[in-house]
């Protein structure tokens, strides 16, 4: 039968039909309440399945291929559900929301409105909120993955990509599914892969003799060295180390670039970030003299990462700061937010960098070419895993330089809204946490603090003078006072010694503020914390939440030199309800028992200064702590040398951990010591 | 004396770190290969095992499983020693009874220090 008639028109239906059948490419058309309307010989052949099987079967994309929706519960919510929620100011919810239709079959605002689908579309996907809990293969985008199926025994690697039709109205008419074989790609790729790996391999063990017999020669354990081998020696030190440098960055780019990078993508905290990554910075800044500033805003939305990568970048980005600025010049760290992401910025004060090779500077092995940069020495691909990073991240990276005047590199990473990552809890309207008693004969920053405690639950009264204070302490028993030691009405530090002295307030913690620093003297006169003002508002919260909590909730003390893996656990904790202090190493847990003793550690084995063993031995031998509750928390096994210290633990986790486990495992332990405690 | 079993089919690395370890007061003893390894810690029960990955015989990793399932030698700490530096492939050594993973290459140094910590000597 031919589709052109005898006046040479075309039959537009059957020709598409026949385009259809003929196409190499997997083809799907689902309709919007995903019943499968049309598939293609391609598309069964992938699939191994017939026609009759699949057409007009109600099936969701993931359902049709057997892969699992791997989202977080959040993410596989429904609209209504997300709304119900609160956890949502999407303004497509509020207005005409085309994924309420999708998923309820219903429009929020009811049929009469109408709106060109593309515009909802564009709006919902534009929508943050939408962004955070985007499902692997959301109606709303233009989805590509890449699956890896089993198919009668052989392996089928697939590129999906799931794309929303509207027809000439603009309205919703359902999703294209196109499936393409790229099996045979892919297996050149992880044969690429390997074969890096394979090289890698091959090169380290040749090195391994090489770069350990230098050493063992350049530490003089095979007799004296004299001057010129020496020197001779280091620089097959320096160069072998180089050659290991590029191996790692080649086998690092080649996983980067084949996809088999697993990024642990959660939302993170800027300041940890920034923090992490210059801290391994300090020893060779105080060396030689200079330093790294850091200006990281508080109240910076928090950026979905994966940790250990963005540190990476960060590292990178400030240990070439360092090198080429040789003249010296401070190095600055700095992150702020903008329009939905937040933009971080490592600025030097060195040579800068021309226009022609800031275009070059993130291809592979580009390196620009100068006296100072044969000298200094690199991979060059150090600039360009940055990119392959931030550019997996979802982010942007680029640099901004003038010759002769610095430069500036900066990347982006996309903000987590704050709606997606509000605890309940801490917007809690009304003042479950506890009441704050202010001082401070500053209206404006006692406002200002009122209203930093407020959002986060707190109830607040205010006191200008130390009079009112002290009356308002007496009736109204707060649960923390923050208190400014330069009172009008006279010395705030007076005020701080009456609160102690009086039966009825000296139980009460205060919180010292203050432009002087005068850590010590607030000790002297009791004082729990102390803060310089201007007002941390981070740490402020911290320090009020803490105390507020020791009253009644039991306090557990964090220590992990990971700070993501702290500040994972304090949220989580205090979302349950318990009073949180953290230390990042044995030494600062030590001084943290000591300044209050917790009910319960968590405690990392492994860590800089003091690692976890000596906590444990120092706390269970110690007369007063030895019945503190230890929860160890480990990425190793244990370690059969210290066998003997594991034992006087309570509990070990292993590393990755459930932050929901802990909390039942640390909400376990303590109900045992507390009924404990109430039998004997 | 603190006994240590370096276990590399590489002869120059096991030199390598045998000199470094002897050097530095500590008895080494030495294996070429996995199976090698088994007996020499089952008959010595040394302090410590320094542990290559890919060895000809019995690989490291099955060496480790299978010196960790004895419990005659099931106290031996064990390192491993490996050229292969990605994390999946360190997960599988601790995942066999490793202690920790050092990645070649090494600096003698560290890899003294490194094995006094892991014995608990102060350095």
């Amino acid at each position: 039968m031919s589709i052109i008639d005898e006046g040479g028109t075309i039959d537009r239906h059957e020709q598409v039909e026949a385009v259809l059948r003929a196409t190499n490419d997997g083809l799907l058309v689902l309709s919007p309440t995903d019943e499968i309307t049309l598939v293609n010989p391609a598309a069964l052949q992938m699939l191994a399945v017939s026609e009759e099987e699949l057409l007009h079967r109600r099936v969701s994309v993931e359902e049709l291929l057997g892969i699992e929706n791997d989202s977080t519960p959040g993410s596989s919510a429904t609209c209504k559900d997300i709304m119900d929620c609160g956890l949502s100011e999407c303004p497509a919810f509020a207005s005409e929301d085309v994924r309420c239709w999708l998923m309820n079959g219903t429009l929020c605002d009811g049929p009469d409105k109408p709106s060109p689908f593309a515009e909802k579309q564009t709006r919902c996907v534009e929508c943050e909120t939408h962004k955070a809990l985007a499902t692997p293969f959301d109606p709303l985008c233009v989805e590509q993955h890449d699956l890896d199926l089993e198919r009668g025994g052989q392996r089928l690697v697939l590129k999906v990509r799931v794309s929303p039709i509207a027809d000439s109205r603009g309205s919703f008419i359902g999703r294209v599914v196109a499936l393409r074989d790229i099996t045979a790609e892919d297996e050149i790729a992880q044969m690429k892969n390997e074969f890096v790996s394979t090289v890698s391999h091959e090169l380290r063990t040749p090195l391994t003799s090489i770069k350990g017999y230098v050493d063992l020669i350049l530490d003089g354990d095979a007799g004296e060295v004299n001057e010129i081998q020496h020197e001779f020696l280091s620089i097959v030190k320096e160069n072998s180390d180089r050659l290991v440098q590029l191996i790692n960055d080649m086998l690092d780019i080649s996983r980067i670039e084949s996809g088999r990078v697993h990024l642990k993508v959660e939302a993170q905290d800027v300041e940890d970030l920034v923090a992490g990554a210059v801290d391994s910075f300090r020893a060779v800044m105080t060396q030689s003299g200079r330093s790294i500033q850091v200006d990281v805003p508080d109240d910076l939305p928090f950026v979905m990462a994966d940790p250990d990568r963005v540190r990476q970048v960060l590292i990178n980005l400030i240990s070439n700061a360092v090198k080429y600025s040789p003249q010296g010049g401070d190095v600055l760290v700095a992150a702020k937010s903008e329009n939905g992401v937040v933009k971080f910025t490592v600025s030097d004060e060195g040579l800068g960098i021309s226009r022609e090779d800031q275009m070059l500077l993130f291809t592979k092995f580009y390196r620009v070419d100068s006296a100072l940069t044969r000298e200094i020495g690199g991979t060059g691909l150090g600039l360009s895993i940055c990119k392959s990073i931030i550019e997996l991240l979802g982010g942007e990276i680029g640099c901004d330089s003038v010759s002769g005047e610095g430069s500036t590199f900066w990347f982006k990473l996309p903000a987590v809204p704050a709606e997606a990552i509000r605890l309940p809890q801490i917007t809690g309207p009304e003042g479950q946490e506890g009441i704050v008693l202010v001082v401070d004969s500053d209206i404006e920053v006692a406002a200002l603090i009122e209203t930093y405690l407020r959002r986060r639950g707190f109830d607040v009264l205010i006191a200008h003078t130390a009079e009112d204070a002290m009356a308002l302490a007496v009736a109204a028993r707060p649960d923390v006072i923050t208190l400014d030691v330069i009172l009008d009405s006279g010395d705030g530090f007076d005020l701080l010694q009456r609160l102690k002295e009086h039966p009825e307030t000296s139980e009460i913690p205060v919180v010292v503020l203050s432009i002087v620093c005068d850590e010590g003297r607030s000790c002297r006169f009791d004082a729990a914390d102390y803060l310089e003002k201007p007002i941390d508002q981070k740490r402020l919260l911290d320090i009020v939440g803490t105390l507020v909590g020791s009253e009644d909730s039991p306090l557990v003390l964090v220590v992990d030199d990971d700070r993501s893996v702290v500040s994972m656990l304090t949220e989580t904790l205090r979302r349950r309800g318990f009073a949180v202090a953290k230390a990042h190493d044995g030494t600062e847990a030590l001084s943290a028992i000591e300044q209050r003793r917790p009910d319960l550690v968590l405690l990392d084995l492994k860590m800089p200064k003091m690692d976890g063993y000596e906590v444990i031995r120092r706390v269970k031998t110690h007369p007063e702590w030895g019945d503190i509750p230890i929860v160890v928390m480990t990425a190793h096994p244990i370690d059969h040398a210290h066998v003997d210290i594991l034992a006087q633990t309570e509990a070990r986790i292993s590393k990755p951990l459930s932050p929901g486990d802990i909390a039942a495992q640390v909400e376990q332990l303590l109900a045992g010591v507390s009924m404990e405690s109430e039998a004997s | 004396m603190t006994r240590i079993l370096a276990v590399d089919d590489e002869p120059h690395i096991l030199r390598l770190v045998s000199f470094s370890l002897t050097a530095r007061g500590f008895e080494v003893l030495e294996a070429t290969d996995g199976l090698a390894a088994i007996e020499t810690a089952e008959r010595e029960h040394p302090d410590l095992i320094l542990m290559d990955v890919m060895m000809p015989v019995l690989d490291g990793y099955e060496a480790c499983r299978r010196i960790k399932a004895n419990p005659e030698t099931t106290d031996i700490p064990i390192v491993m020693l490996s050229a292969k530096s990605q994390k999946a492939e360190q997960a599988v050594g601790l995942e066999a009874g490793a202690l920790d993973y050092i990645t070649k290459p090494f600096t003698p140094k560290d890899l003294v220090e490194q094995v006094r910590g892991f014995l608990g000597e102060t350095p």
